[in-house]
């Protein structure tokens, strides 16, 4: 059993790797690490919207070029973004999309014949497409505003926006600990195989996760007391500060603007076309 | 020097339990005079940390009065903000783990964060240019806290305190782990910081060192309460005392062909005296 | 259970937003008291606890993904309303840097994940602590209850997709399995993995965490007395509104085996439906908003006698597990 917990800590560990490495590419000198993090947000929501909006997989697949395009432009890596979010919507959105291109659960003409009566259907592909895109293309312009932002600045912008400050800072000492969690989580597998000799049965194996689980809360615990200690001590009384106080200019309105053209184009083209 | 000033902090009777029923405190009372280098010497489990978070309105003791410049320090006072900010602004903790005090994407960030709380944001920026400089540290503001040295790291958590120009530091084992000129660096600016008026209460069981940061010395013995309230001078001179509370040791010396036992310290220079 | 983005229609997502919005509100003003606290790195712990739980998922065929959340020891540690403030702050951190649920579902996976099943799993626990059973037990069973009615509500939540979104070319526009398919796909798995690993975590670590005197666990002794139940009935009014919606998922035009499905999957409706009640509605507008609801006589009444049923249910379990008080007079 606990083989398996540690490999899939393993995984998750690698992709904690990826994950929470924003804060590099956030400090890039790109265009769009220089915008308004609030412009940014609406822009993003915009295009979310529309993107759920959209029918059609070519339309799609327009949008989804573009965000490729503009990733290119502000300093990211586009293999490395592409990357990340194939793997992730095949993962997530994968087992959705590929059984509704059967004709059992999306009957029409027929595309590939299958043994046993079943086939694959153009109106199945189409789905699956749709489905597929759709999830790219979110992720994608979800990550433009993730990959552009520091996380303290995401923080201190849902403040000004009127986040409930116990929401934001339950969100920022979340980020913090969930990558100490995961990490001390893997030590203390680590460690614990390393002092493990033999089978161990059942029953004491899972008493001895738990506890181990357990005194990881606790070990945790203590570090984000500490740490909410300190930010105390500086005077923390729930509202995230920045150094850069967040100033609109022209740019992030046009920024804004174009996200609205772009959403409303995309919209109805899609509507009169397909 | 004596003041006529109320003093920055007034214990009575503290008592501090925790919360698995184990007493970390007993009975501790004493005054911190505005301009005192009081240092609090213990061995570990002696509630010396404990004791320091009371006074930074960490925590709140079980039983007893503590107050802060005259007022009340308790967990009802300080959901006032105005007495809250006041309060954090005079008084600031430098805690043993540098790790847990340093937690901004960027050094420059961490020195912002207690200006940007308790100040003129607008002063920000120059004001952590300022405390950058005062600890040497301006050439590390765009690296990330958690990548540097145990001494970069205690400077620059030095600099994010000292920036908001506070009247007490309270210090935690401030020069563990540090290199020789780590500590050189850190005394002096705790000494400068002492010459311009301030406060200092450090805890600390690192006896060589205190004659440097420290004029007067309260022992907490290992039940939490005040052993001795004296000079460093006199505290340092009583070898019996010294060794019944744990802050000296005997220990087996080889010297060539000889063996034997005498008490004494280790000093920092590697000297033993 | 996290729903991505592209499988619900953004009228669902604003639902969803709609529906969690008052409860972060209220979670917020309640613990805004607490900023200063140690209750807050203590909200974070259980919330960095929810996420590396929700982390160790499997995708689900027809479904999403099967987990364990965590939500349900939130809950009975530190009560419902600051579980809602952790499970949210998970939820969002896998959204947006892991890719673990959408943006635009966000409202959505929070309100079932964060505030549907906290809520229930606390209400389970309670009941079953004046109830007279002992703690552990307890935890086990609320935390697999909690699960289980998260499950529940995503199922339905999707499954109800396909009906209500689809193109003129009569493609799922959103989610593309019917009720008939969710449900199972769904249930089945939490009901057998998940949420029993929810009910031993949340029994064994609170377990744990009591025994260890940390100072993690809220304390708040079982009151005597009435709960205050407002809160039962607009869920249980919610789910009522819920259930005559699965109906219209006879009507799809795909899937004649549909209905055998649904039929077989009656102990999921109210029992106050009879099959074929309702006359399924044979267009769908492809449009963009939900459609409003086709007028439908016997929704009333189906709801009526439904709603009549779960009454009598809880009244029934709470005679059951009321403490009996002694009589004046008893020896």
């Amino acid at each position: 059993m606990a083989s398996r917990y540690r490999k899939a800590l393993d995984e998750f560990g690698a992709m904690l790797g990826v994950g929470w490495d924003t804060e590099r590419s956030a400090r890039l000198a790109g265009w769009l690490q220089n915008r308004d993090p609030r412009c940014k947000a609406v822009a993003a929501l915009a295009l979310l919207i529309t993107v759920a909006l959209v029918r059609s997989p070519a339309t799609l697949a327009v949008l989804y070029a573009f965000c490729l395009f503009v990733t290119a432009t502000s300093r990211l890596s586009v293999t490395r973004l592409m990357r990340r979010a194939w793997i992730a919507a095949a993962v997530f959105t994968g087992l959705i999309a590929l059984p509704a291109v059967l004709n059992v659960f999306t009957p029409g003409p027929t595309a590939v014949q299958l043994p046993f009566g079943w086939a694959v259907t153009t109106t199945g592909l189409t789905t699956a497409a749709r489905l597929l895109l759709r999830a790219l293309t979110s992720l994608h312009v979800l990550w433009l505003v993730v990959y552009t932002t520091p996380w303290n600045r995401v923080l201190a912008a849902l403040g000004s926006l009127g986040a409930p400050a116990p929401a934001v800072v339950t969100l920022g000492i979340t980020h913090r600990y969930a990558f100490l969690l995961t990490r001390m989580a893997g030590e203390m597998m680590a460690s614990r195989s390393a002092r493990t000799v033999g089978h161990i049965d059942g029953a004491r194996n899972r008493a001895q996760i738990t506890n181990a689980a357990g005194t990881l809360l606790l070990h945790s615990h203590h570090s984000a007391s500490a740490v909410h200690g300190a930010m105390i001590a500086r005077g923390f009384t729930g509202r995230f500060r920045s150094l850069e106080p967040f100033r609109a200019t022209w740019r992030d309105v046009v920024l804004v603007l174009l996200a609205l053209a772009l959403s409303f184009a995309a919209w109805s083209i899609d509507r009169h076309a397909f | 020097m004596p003041s006529n000033d109320p003093p920055i902090f007034r214990a009575r009777d503290i008592g501090f339990v925790y919360p698995d029923g184990t007493t970390g405190l007993n009975g501790v009372s004493f005054d911190v005079p505005k301009g005192d280098r009081l240092a609090l010497l213990g061995a570990n489990g002696s509630g010396k940390s404990t004791l320091l978070r009371l006074l930074s309105g960490l925590s709140f003791p079980t039983t007893g009065t503590l107050e802060a410049f005259g007022e009340p320090l308790t967990e009802k006072s300080l959901e006032d903000d105005a007495f809250s900010t006041a309060f954090r602004r005079r008084v600031q903790p430098v805690f043993q783990d540098a790790d847990t005090q340093l937690f901004s994407p960027t050094v420059e960030e961490e020195v912002a964060f207690g200006p940007l709380q308790l100040g003129d944001p607008s002063r920000a920026a120059s004001a952590v240019a300022e405390a950058l400089e005062g600890m040497s540290v301006s050439h590390l503001r765009e690296r990330a806290p958690y990548r540097l040295s145990g001494g970069e790291k205690r400077k620059v958590a030095f600099a994010a305190v000292l920036v908001l120009n506070p009247e007490v530091l309270l210090l935690d084992e401030p020069m563990t782990g540090l290199d020789p000129r780590s500590v050189g660096a850190l005394l002096d600016a705790l000494d400068d910081f002492s010459s311009g008026g301030g406060t200092i209460v450090v805890a600390t069981h690192d006896l060589p060192l205190l004659k440097e940061m420290a004029n007067r010395a309260i022992v907490l013995s290992e039940d939490g309460r005040v052993a001795r309230d004296a000079s460093v001078d006199d505290i340092l001179a009583d070898r019996p005392f010294l060794e019944s509370h744990n802050l000296a040791h005997i220990h087996r010396h080889h010297h060539g062909g000889e063996i034997h036992t005498h008490p004494h310290e280790h000093g920092w220079e590697g000297t033993m005296s | 259970m996290h729903i991505p983005d592209g499988t619900i229609s953004p009228s669902t997502a604003v639902v969803g937003y709609a529906a969690v919005a008052p409860f972060w509100f209220i979670a917020s003003r309640k613990a805004s008291k607490e900023l200063k606290s140690a209750a807050i790195p203590r909200l974070g712990l259980y919330a960095a606890f929810s996420f590396v739980l929700m982390m160790f998922n499997v995708q689900l065929p027809g479904g999403t993904s099967g987990h364990a959340v965590g939500g349900a020891l939130a809950a009975i540690a530190l009560g419902p309303w600051q579980a809602v403030l952790a499970v949210s702050a998970a939820l969002a951190i896998q959204a947006v840097f892991f890719a673990d649920g959408g943006i635009l579902a966000l409202g959505l996976n929070c309100f079932i994940m964060a505030v549907a099943l906290p809520f229930s799993a606390w209400y389970a626990f309670r009941l079953l602590r004046r109830g007279r059973l002992p703690e552990l037990p307890a935890a086990a069973v609320a935390g697999w209850f909690g699960l289980m009615i998260g499950a529940l509500l995503v199922a339905i939540a999707l499954g109800i997709q396909p009906a209500l979104f689809r193109a003129e070319d009569g493609t799922a526009l959103y989610f593309p399995f019917g009720l008939a398919v969710a449900l199972p796909a769904m249930l089945i798995p939490h009901a057998l993995v998940a949420a029993p690993i929810e009910g031993l975590v949340s029994a064994l670590v609170y377990g744990f965490l009591v025994r260890s005197q940390s100072g993690l666990v809220q304390d708040r002794p079982v009151e005597e007395g009435r709960m205050k139940l407002w809160p039962a009935w607009i869920g249980l009014l919610l789910m009522i509104l819920l259930t005559p919606v699965g109906l219209l998922a006879q009507g799809t035009a795909w899937g004649e085996w549909g209905s055998e499905e649904l039929e077989k999957l009656a102990g999921y409706l109210p029992k106050g439906f009879a099959a074929g009640q309702l006359e399924s509605p044979t267009h769908v507008a492809p449009d963009y908003v939900i459609p409003g609801l086709p007028d439908m006589p016997g929704y009333v009444v189906s709801a009526v006698v439904g709603v009549i049923c779960v009454l009598a249910l809880v009244w029934v379990l709470g005679i059951a597990l009321r403490e009996r008080k002694p009589a004046p007079g008893d020896s």
